[in-house]
């Protein structure tokens, strides 16, 4: 089978995951005390659940690409165990997160 | 000219509240509209004295609104005290008023409101939103008025209102208000419109006893504790204001008699709704009210009117002081010696007649200040050279207007000032200068008199001393003080009185605040307070009630000569949130150089030159929340222990209860916010289980495994190779579209089980496991997993290119079982049904057994071979021939000749129906027994060429999972 010929699973959830979890962490520690509830918001929203969605996506490409004869099943195999990992990464670092939202709603009025 | 103005404009909006006290004519000294009582003054100069300190850098205004429905109806329904919304009017306009008071002085208020509880409930049954403790820069304090005059009307929906609920909010409130590095001036602006009312005479009674650490019936002196009394004593101006409907006249009748005593100290009440006389004393908290602590007004406004001209006034009382008498309604005479006037006038057209002053309400001129809200106008300006004279204010109505002068003077005391401690009498001095600090020469004065008092900050509040001060002719003063021993820091408080000339004007009366530092002689320690100011002492951390202590750092400095000895006492309590006794605290005091035990009460030596710090920590079992304040008295002598001096440390410590339900509730977010995206994640698990199935067909074939040394060999039964076309294959059924369990047939005929295996760490991947059937062996062209055993295999949850191989396992003497005892499909006996035009399947699964067991090569087995392929005609034969070299070249042969071997064994020992209901996770047992044998006994292996690829690791890792 020519190498031209195969169909190569899709990279760009990967690099969704990557800048989600970058952005997260940016805005973790970049966030003002007097914004702490609504950033630590978005950084929940970015990780865990941003890169579990792009996890999903690229395990639905996955498997809809299976129908062809030609796919690239072995990096497709590669891509969503490294998708795997970057959601695992994703959780551990939503746990400070889910720490300070949970802080700043528990907090009095 | 603002900076001669605003200092002044300051004191005045908190004492326009003191005018509305004179509505209350039945209760109040007082007897015009405008007037205060005594105390109501001095509450106004108390603040204004705050404002003045050199160490105040912060006001603090709390507004505490009323919320109940009586604002809205009264009891027989008809309009209530306020039911054109005038005070969310007042308000919004001494809020705006607030940002002149910020230039002097850094302002800041917070808004709260209060009903059955403090906040107030609303309509919807949700707390009413107040407003946070705000800086009041220009900004924010329209920002504020605009919010106040679009909610505050909203909110009068309470059903009670409940004083004491207020009163606790608020003083929270005030003690997590912000503040600079300096003392903070605080005050409370208190809107009501009636009684104390929760509900029974008894729940009011207990709440006035709370309020007021007193029975409501009690006519003795009142007592020391209370949430007023404490109030007073952490220096908070409470200034009340009675919103009085046009029905309510009479103020003294019923509990709304209670406001007065509350605010003021004392006051005749009706006390009949306890028992008591309808007409009798009755006093809250400690009377007189102690010279260091804040006193209280109490303003009545029977008209809207009358609110609006007192609160426009009281920027100018606190900054100034009172308004002076007037020869005339709207005349008023400025002499020399007076550098500013305000004046507030009830119209909003007016003109403004003097020496060389001629303006109107439309001026626009730099050099006065006019402001107009409603119907009330306030003009500053600075008396302008040769201003002096007598001016007049024209305009309709004959409210007579009120006119604040100021004359512009400080007190500085000289440098180099020293109180020493342990001295009873000693010589002060110093200067009158102006705003500039440039020398006022007094002789322009008819009369100046001065005096200074001493105010004990022990905790002991022993009766201050005054003494008259000597006024030197020119811009000093001099004279004597006697600072009270025992005290932390010595606080003075001096009063100036000014009359001027020729016109006799007595002008407001100026006084200022000093705390000063304790110097002592070189034979003594010297208590270094390592606080941010004089007042608030050594700030301890919090305490939290049954949790930690409030702990904090005393430093001792040794003797200039000598050693010297300290010894500290009890302490003593001067503020308390719950007018806790000295008894309700344990109080240690550890070090230096290690000691642990608290030296309470014991004598310490600090040598000459050293500085020595002790550790201090204060707790309580008793629950409190608010500001605490303590003064621990600290003995002091010289070496040769011919002298002991009587000082003090003052500390502050923040009470604070923790809330239980904060913990758990905390806990449950976490777990919420922690499992909520686990869940979201096994539920995309949940959602992937089904199988794609779409355009996918299958065959299915019997062949011969031949495996040895050299690899694995598969044809078709008669020895020739395997061929696939396009009509071997069959569509399966369509009512398989995205089933997440079937049984795989072919011609009808079962040959395996399909089932999703959802994985229960979320992280995990839902994949397709096939079944055997009973009494066979299964191999899937999928990677291997730890848990494929030759019952199931592991395969994708799209089949396009699934291949898999099943072979009835080597001892062909064990029974094999039906599908009736198993519960699952088995091949039929007749065959009759299979595809005679296909070479490769008519042989019957009964007839491959017995050939195998004939079969003179033990490497030699027959298998089923069934396949899955989306068929795309356009490349077919690529697609044959590719799915054919994977065929040949998998490596699946000889794990299915390794697992034949290996189930043999097990089946040898246990019943056929056990390896059919052979669990994933029962896996780990069966893999155990095969590796012990291929680990112990190689010559079981039929090919020694599969041993390189069918590792233990192949068999335990997963690539598919990321926790592998």
């Amino acid at each position: 089978m020519a190498p031209e010929n195969i169909k190569k699973p899709p990279l760009w959830p990967l690099i969704i995951q990557s800048v989600a979890i970058l952005g997260s962490v940016v805005v973790y520690f970049a966030s003002p005390r007097s914004s702490f509830f609504i950033l630590s918001a978005v950084g929940y929203f970015l990780t865990p659940f941003f890169v579990f969605a792009s996890l999903a996506v690229q395990r639905a490409k996955d498997l809809s690409a299976r129908n062809s004869a030609f796919y690239d099943q072995p990096l497709g195999k590669k891509y969503i165990r490294i998708a795997g990992a970057l959601s695992l990464a994703s959780f551990v670092i939503a746990i400070p997160i889910v720490i300070r939202l949970a802080t700043e709603i528990s907090q009095p009025r | 000219m603002n900076k001669v103005f605003r200092p002044l404009i300051l004191v005045t909006t908190l004492a326009m509240a003191g005018s509305l006290a004179f509505g209350a004519a039945q209760i109040s000294v007082a007897d015009t509209t405008r007037g205060l009582s005594q105390v109501g003054q001095g509450a106004f100069n108390d603040l204004a004295r705050c404002v003045r300190s050199q160490d105040s850098t912060d006001l603090n205004i709390f507004f505490l609104v009323d919320s109940s429905a009586s604002l809205r109806v009264d009891n027989n329904n008809g309009p209530g005290s306020d039911p054109t919304n005038m005070r969310a009017v007042i308000l919004s306009q001494t809020i705006r008023q607030l940002g002149v008071l910020n230039s002097k002085i850094s302002v800041n208020f917070a808004l709260d409101t209060f009903d059955t509880s403090s906040p107030g409930i609303g309509k919807d049954g949700k707390p009413n939103k107040g407003i946070p403790w705000t800086h009041a820069g220009q900004s924010e304090v329209d920002n504020a008025a605009d919010w106040v005059k679009q909610n505050v009307p909203k909110y009068e929906y309470g059903q009670q209102t409940n004083w004491l609920a207020g009163m606790n909010n608020a003083e929270n409130q005030l003690a997590n208000a912000p503040h600079g590095s300096g003392t903070a001036c605080k005050a409370i602006i208190w809107f009501t419109d009636g009684a104390l009312d929760i509900g029974t005479n008894a729940r009011n009674s207990q709440a006035l006893a709370q309020l007021c650490g007193t029975a409501p019936t009690s006519t003795g002196t009142g007592i020391q504790k209370g949430v007023i009394p404490n109030l007073r004593a952490n220096n908070i101006t409470l200034i009340g204001v009675l919103l009085t409907s046009s029905q309510l006249t009479n103020t003294s009748a019923g509990l709304v008699s209670y406001f007065h005593p509350v605010l003021e100290g004392s006051g005749l009440v009706d006390a009949s709704s306890f028992g008591g006389a309808k007409s009798e004393n009755f006093e809250c908290g400690q009377n007189p009210v102690p010279a260091n602590y804040s006193r209280g007004a109490m303003l009545v406004a029977k008209n809207p009117d009358d609110l609006a001209f007192l609160f426009a006034s009281i920027p100018f009382m606190v900054s100034v002081g009172q308004e002076i008498p007037l020869k005339k309604s709207n005349e008023f005479t400025v002499d020399n010696g007076v550098a500013s006037a305000a004046i507030v006038i009830p119209s909003k057209d007016w003109q403004l007649m003097g020496p060389g002053v001629a303006i109107n309400s439309k001026t626009s001129d730099s050099a006065f200040q006019i402001r107009t809200e409603g119907n009330i106008s306030t003009v500053q300006f600075a008396i302008p050279k040769g201003g002096q004279g007598d001016y007049k204010v024209i305009y309709a109505g004959s409210t007579p207007i009120s006119v604040f002068l100021d004359a512009g003077i400080k007190i500085k005391l000289d440098k180099g000032l020293k109180i020493a401690a342990g001295q009873s009498s000693q010589q002060i001095s110093g200067t009158f200068v102006d705003y500039n600090n440039k020398p006022v020469n007094m002789g322009i004065y008819d009369k100046v008199a001065m005096s200074v008092v001493s105010i004990d900050t022990s905790g002991k509040n022993r009766p201050a001393n005054s003494n008259q001060l000597q006024i030197n002719g020119d811009s000093t003063w001099s004279g004597q003080v006697m600072p009270f021993d025992g005290a932390s820091s010595a606080q003075i408080q001096f009063t100036v009185q000014l009359r001027t000339k020729p016109s006799e004007t007595d002008l407001p009366e100026i006084s200022q605040t000093f705390n000063l530092p304790l110097i002592f002689p070189r034979q003594f320690c010297n208590v270094k307070q390592s606080g941010n100011n004089q007042s608030s002492g050594t700030v301890l951390s919090n305490l939290t009630y049954k949790k930690t202590p409030a702990t904090g750092a005393i430093v001792i400095e040794g003797a200039r000569q000598g050693n010297c000895s300290i010894r500290f006492s009890a302490p003593q309590v001067l503020t308390d949130p719950m007018s806790r006794p000295p008894k309700d605290f344990t109080l240690k005091v550890a070090g230096p150089s290690g000691i642990q035990n608290s030296l309470l009460g014991r004598w310490v030596s600090v040598p000459q030159g050293a500085e020595e710090t002790f550790v201090v920590s204060v707790n309580s079992a008793v629950k409190a929340s608010g500001e605490t304040s303590m003064s621990i008295p600290v003995d002091i002598q010289d070496q040769a222990q011919t002298q002991t001096i009587q000082a003090s440390v003052k500390i502050s410590f923040k009470d604070v209860i923790p809330e239980k339900g904060k913990v758990l509730w905390l806990i449950l977010l976490l777990l919420i916010g922690l499992g909520l995206p686990l869940a979201l994640l096994q539920l995309i698990n949940f959602l992937f289980a089904p199988f794609r199935l779409a355009d996918i067909r299958n065959t299915s074939m019997h062949v011969r495994v031949s495996v040895d040394s050299m690899g694995s060999t598969v044809t078709l039964l008669d020895g020739t190779r395997l061929v696939l076309e396009d009509r071997m294959f069959e569509y399966l059924p369509a009512s398989l579209s995205r089933p997440k369990k079937f049984v795989a047939e072919y011609k009808n005929r079962p040959l395996a089980n399909f089932d999703s295996h959802l994985p229960r760490n979320p992280f995990g991947k839902v994949e397709g496991v096939v079944h055997a059937l009973p009494g066979e062996v299964i191999v899937a062209s999928e990677s291997s997993r730890s848990w494929a055993n030759g019952t199931q295999a592991p395969v994708s949850l799209n089949l396009n290119r699934l291949f898999f191989a099943t072979a009835e396992i080597k001892t062909a003497k064990a029974p094999r079982v039906s599908s009736e005892e198993s519960g699952a499909p088995s091949i039929p006996a007749n065959d009759s049904d299979w595809d005679s035009d296909i070479p490769a399947i008519t042989q019957s699964a009964t007839e491959v057994a017995s050939s195998d067991s004939n079969s003179s090569d033990s490497n030699s087995f027959d298998a089923q071979l069934t396949i899955y392929l989306n068929i795309n005609p356009a490349n077919v034969n690529k697609l044959f021939a590719s799915v054919l070299a994977d065929i040949s070249s998998s490596q699946i042969w000889a794990e299915l000749a390794r697992l034949r071997e290996g189930a043999a064994q097990v089946t040898g020992k246990a019943k056929p129906q056990e390896v059919d209901k052979s669990k994933p996770k029962k896996a780990k047992t069966v893999r155990a027994k095969k590796s012990d044998t291929r680990d112990g006994a190689s010559g079981t292996n039929p090919s020694g060429s599969m041993d390189t690829r069918d590792s233990n690791a192949s068999l335990l890792n997963d690539p598919d999972d990321p926790w592998a």
